[in-house]
């Protein structure tokens, strides 16, 4: 039979089909969101694109908080009277379909008077009626059609971030002010030599400069900032000879118009200026639907149910708990602070902390860890530390984090610009000379022209119009980086460092071999039904590799948490689970995750699980053996040593054991020697060791859920190609020294005007926008060859 | 009468130049009004945030539609 999909979320649905009004559905979940939606004439979601939905997820009691006003009032952006408006950031927003049924939400609840999708962030703008309806009940309506929000401690902090949005207007200044002195000084272009331009030429020369004026002291303020902090700490950044040439171009206009000596050069200044704000609105690509900056506050929940002593419940706000206080943790609830477990038993899921997919059992009287998540059933826990002392977030105290990495790096625009100024300004004083010599009155035109025409506006064009592009490349090979520097620095790696757990292996398969005594089909058919019982995600695993096998119906089955189950069908006994519980013979101590049974006492034999590595392992380090210095850095004990050696090159460090300081440490020394260190990481435990190295890449399987603070973020499907991404942004260097030659031939024909005395406002006006362009569009044509030849 | 005549002549010439240094003027000044009036739209949109999500719209646009047709169907169902 073929495999049927499921009409709303797009899953097989072969084991458990759902029909309804002839269509299949794979969970009731998704059939109650396909109800919900006819009954309010809302099919036409499934119009637009094919199994749009998500399954809802079990969400009771799990936004109670939100009837704490004290907490929903600080996720709202808004509250006047009785109209509040709420940002909620959904990550399952993903096609047109999610945005009409969002933007339709007022026929589901009518107390909602708009709310507007914004795509690329992933988030709605809900405005409702605050008499009639909640946040509390909004939140569940978009839950229950599948479009959970994701409310985290980071929404609590934040609060109303205002948009920087200064670029735009300076943009827009420039250009405004570009246009029009442009379409002043036209007159002068042609000239006319007569009694009319005699006569007006100073209304437009002084309408020229006032239009000049904003672009100077507004639009262009952050290059001379930038100069001044650049000479302050000895460095001659590209914005020095900018900062120059503005000024120069400025000063010698305004003289030139009030002496009535000329034009003025305000045509080129205002070009000037637009043109490298337009390369610094290029380089600005933002991915706003990921976050490069996370910490454990987006992954933290914003408030718990405290246990009072009168066996009430409150939810209170996860920076109020107090040590000694009692916290009661659902399923699938987060251990937000370290403390002890009371009641019930804990299945802690620390994947996020450890990459670790393997949930480690907990009974009461253990000592339980911040960051792990509850997967089975409700316990209490007594708190031992606040938030802030807890060791998962005193993991981010460390000074890694704190300083910032860019200000360090000296880009390559930066070290061709500190030859550029010292030759520039070593041609003006020579030419000045000279001309003092033969003609005095010329001496000072010509400094000011040589200042002006070398501005090395296409040198300063040239990277982030290259980088930039580079960046959207990537960003559509699903390799997202945060800024353009990242590029340039990819380009410098000689080392690179992977962790092993969720980076070279994936969580998602699971390579199982069975070591033991052969099971016959009466075991096998026991086995598979008892598993089938089990909720343990190893008894899941383990369950879905007996295809053939047919199921019983048991009935004595009994879950030891934390052990194994223990099933009795007819005379047959079964246990399985860890190997002290099932008492096995088998002495030989292993370090692989096992799964041990035994029938009627008698051992049987093991199933051990390992994680399968990622596709093409073994061909990316070959591949990149010859030209960096490899070396992979597990948190995980040996187990695996023997298989890397064997399957990886010569040469590849291997260290096992590491701690997250280890990590960090590891790639702090190799800095140390002098090595430029891209480390690709997936967990919380590789955050220190992203942090420190030159360029951090996240691996991630899905790119919406949490990745630690990095660089960049790369989508696992992605990973064997590392070693073209990393070609690539060498590739995009060279492009740039190409360029720089480029834009050099034409400073070398303006400098022949400016050194010979006969610059006038006219060629200026020419050369500066011809050079500027060309550049963008050599950069740009070359980078997407380039791009085409990575696909 | 010949002085008279060059003298007129002359009157004559200033008087174009003056008509023309208004049209100058006022062609400068209407020009500069509509740019500003153009700046001060685009700074008001930018305000507004009309700029902040350029591809959300793109797609809203196109609902409106399928909505009508759907509305459409279903009456002619009825």
């Amino acid at each position: 039979m073929k495999s049927k999909q499921c009409y709303h979320c797009g899953d097989s649905c072969d084991d458990d089909l759902i029909k309804f009004n002839e269509k299949t559905f794979c969970c009731n979940g998704c059939k109650t969101v396909y109800e919900i939606f006819s009954e309010n004439d809302l099919t036409c979601y499934y119009n637009f694109q094919d199994n749009p939905g998500a399954i809802p997820t079990e969400i009771q009691g799990k936004y109670d908080f939100l009837d704490n006003k004290e907490i929903a009032d600080k996720l709202l952006d808004f509250s006047d009277g009785n109209t509040q408006i709420a940002t909620l950031y959904i990550p399952h927003i993903h096609c047109s379909s999610c945005i009409w049924v969002l933007e339709n939400l007022h026929k589901l609840n009518p107390k909602v008077s708009s709310s507007q999708v914004d795509f690329p962030k992933k988030k709605v703008r809900v405005t409702y009626n605050s008499d009639e309806t909640t946040l509390k009940e909004i939140v569940l309506l978009l839950s229950s059609i599948g479009y959970e929000p994701y409310i985290s401690l980071e929404d609590y902090e934040s609060g109303k971030k205002a948009v920087d949005r200064s670029l735009i207007y300076k943009l827009g200044v420039a250009g405004f002010a570009f246009g029009n002195v442009m379409f002043l000084s036209f007159p002068e272009y042609f000239q006319v030599d007569g009694f009319w331009i005699e006569h007006y030429k100073n209304v437009f020369r002084w309408l020229m400069f006032f239009f000049s004026l904003p672009v100077v002291f507004y639009a262009g303020k952050d290059y001379f900032i930038s100069a001044y902090k650049g000479l302050r700490s000895k460095i001659l950044n590209i914005d020095v000879p900018i900062a120059l040439g503005i000024s120069v171009l400025f000063i010698r206009s305004t003289v030139e118009i009030i002496f009535d000596l000329g034009t003025g050069f305000f045509d080129s200044l205002t070009g000037l200026v637009f043109f490298l704000l337009l390369g610094k609105f290029f380089q600005q690509k933002t991915y706003n639907f990921l976050s490069f900056e996370r910490d454990y506050k987006s992954y933290f929940p914003i408030a718990v149910t405290r246990i009072l002593s009168s066996d009430k419940e409150e939810n209170v706000q996860i920076y109020d708990v107090e040590k000694g206080d009692r916290l009661l943790i659902r399923n699938q609830e987060l251990i937000p602070v370290d403390g002890i477990l009371i009641n019930g038993n804990a299945e802690l899921d620390y994947s996020f902390v450890t990459g670790e997919a393997e949930p480690v059992a907990k009974k009461s009287g253990d000592k339980i860890f911040a960051g792990g998540k509850q997967l089975s059933g409700v316990i209490e826990m007594e708190v031992l530390a606040s938030v802030s002392q807890s060791y998962l977030t005193q993991l981010w105290s460390n000074d890694v984090f704190q300083k910032n990495k860019k200000s360090h790096y000296k880009t390559i625009t930066d070290n061709i610009s500190k030859k550029f100024t010292i030759i520039v300004l070593l041609i003006a004083f020579v030419s000045t000379t000279f001309w003092l010599f033969i003609d005095v009155s010329k001496a000072l035109n010509v400094f000011t022209a040589v200042l002006i025409i070398a501005c090395p506006c296409a040198i300063a064009l040239a990277a982030p119009f290259a980088l930039g592009n580079m960046l959207r490349i990537f960003g559509k090979q699903k390799f997202y980086l945060k800024n353009t520097t990242v590029v340039e620095q990819l380009a410098a790696i000689d080392t690179i460092i992977f962790d092993k757990t969720g980076t070279l292996t994936t969580h998602k398969e699971n390579t199982i071999s069975y070591d033991g005594v052969r099971l016959n089909n009466q075991e096998k058919s026991i086995l598979k039904s008892s598993l089938r019982a089990s909720n343990h995600p190893l008894s899941r695993t383990l369950y879905s590799t007996f295809d053939d096998v047919e199921t019983l119906t048991i009935t004595d089955f009994k879950e030891v948490v934390g052990k194994g189950i223990e099933v009795n069908y007819k005379e047959t006994n079964l246990k399985l689970g860890a190997s002290s519980y099932v008492k096995n013979n088998d002495k030989k101590s292993t370090l692989d995750t096992s799964v041990y049974i035994s029938f009627n006492d008698v051992y049987k034999g093991k199933f051990t699980f390992k994680n399968s590595y990622r596709k093409g392992v073994k061909d990316l380090f070959n591949s990149l053996k010859n030209n960096f210095n490899l070396a992979v850095v597990s948190g995980d004990n040996e187990g695996e040593r023997v298989f890397l050696e064997e399957n990886l090159p010569k040469g590849t460090q291997l260290m096992f054991n590491q701690k997250p300081e280890d990590k960090l440490n590891v790639v702090a020394s190799l800095q140390k020697k002098d090595e430029k260190v891209l480390m690709i990481g997936d967990g919380l435990n590789d955050a220190g060791a992203l942090a420190q190295s030159d360029v951090g890449v996240a691996l991630s399987e899905n790119i919406n859920v949490f990745s630690p603070a990095c660089d960049g973020i790369l989508d696992a499907s992605k990973f064997n190609k590392i070693g073209t991404y990393i070609k690539a942004s060498k590739k995009a260097i060279q492009i740039i020294k190409y360029s720089f030659i480029l834009s050099l031939c034409y400073n070398v024909i303006g400098l022949y005007f400016a050194v010979t005395g006969q610059l006038m406002p006219v060629i200026a006006a020419i050369l500066m926008p011809l050079s500027s362009i060309s550049i963008v569009v050599f950069t740009t044509i070359s980078t997407n060859l380039l791009g085409n030849k990575i696909k | 009468m010949s002085y008279f005549l060059k003298s007129n002549n002359l009157n004559f010439e200033v008087s174009i130049i003056r008509q023309d240094m208004s049209v100058i003027y006022l062609l400068l000044t209407i020009s500069i009004i509509v740019a500003i009036l153009f700046f001060i739209a685009f700074i008001y949109s930018v305000k507004t945030g009309q700029f902040d999500d350029s591809y959300t719209p793109s797609v809203r646009m196109l609902f409106d539609d399928e909505l009508v047709k759907e509305k459409q169907e279903k009456s002619t169902l009825d």
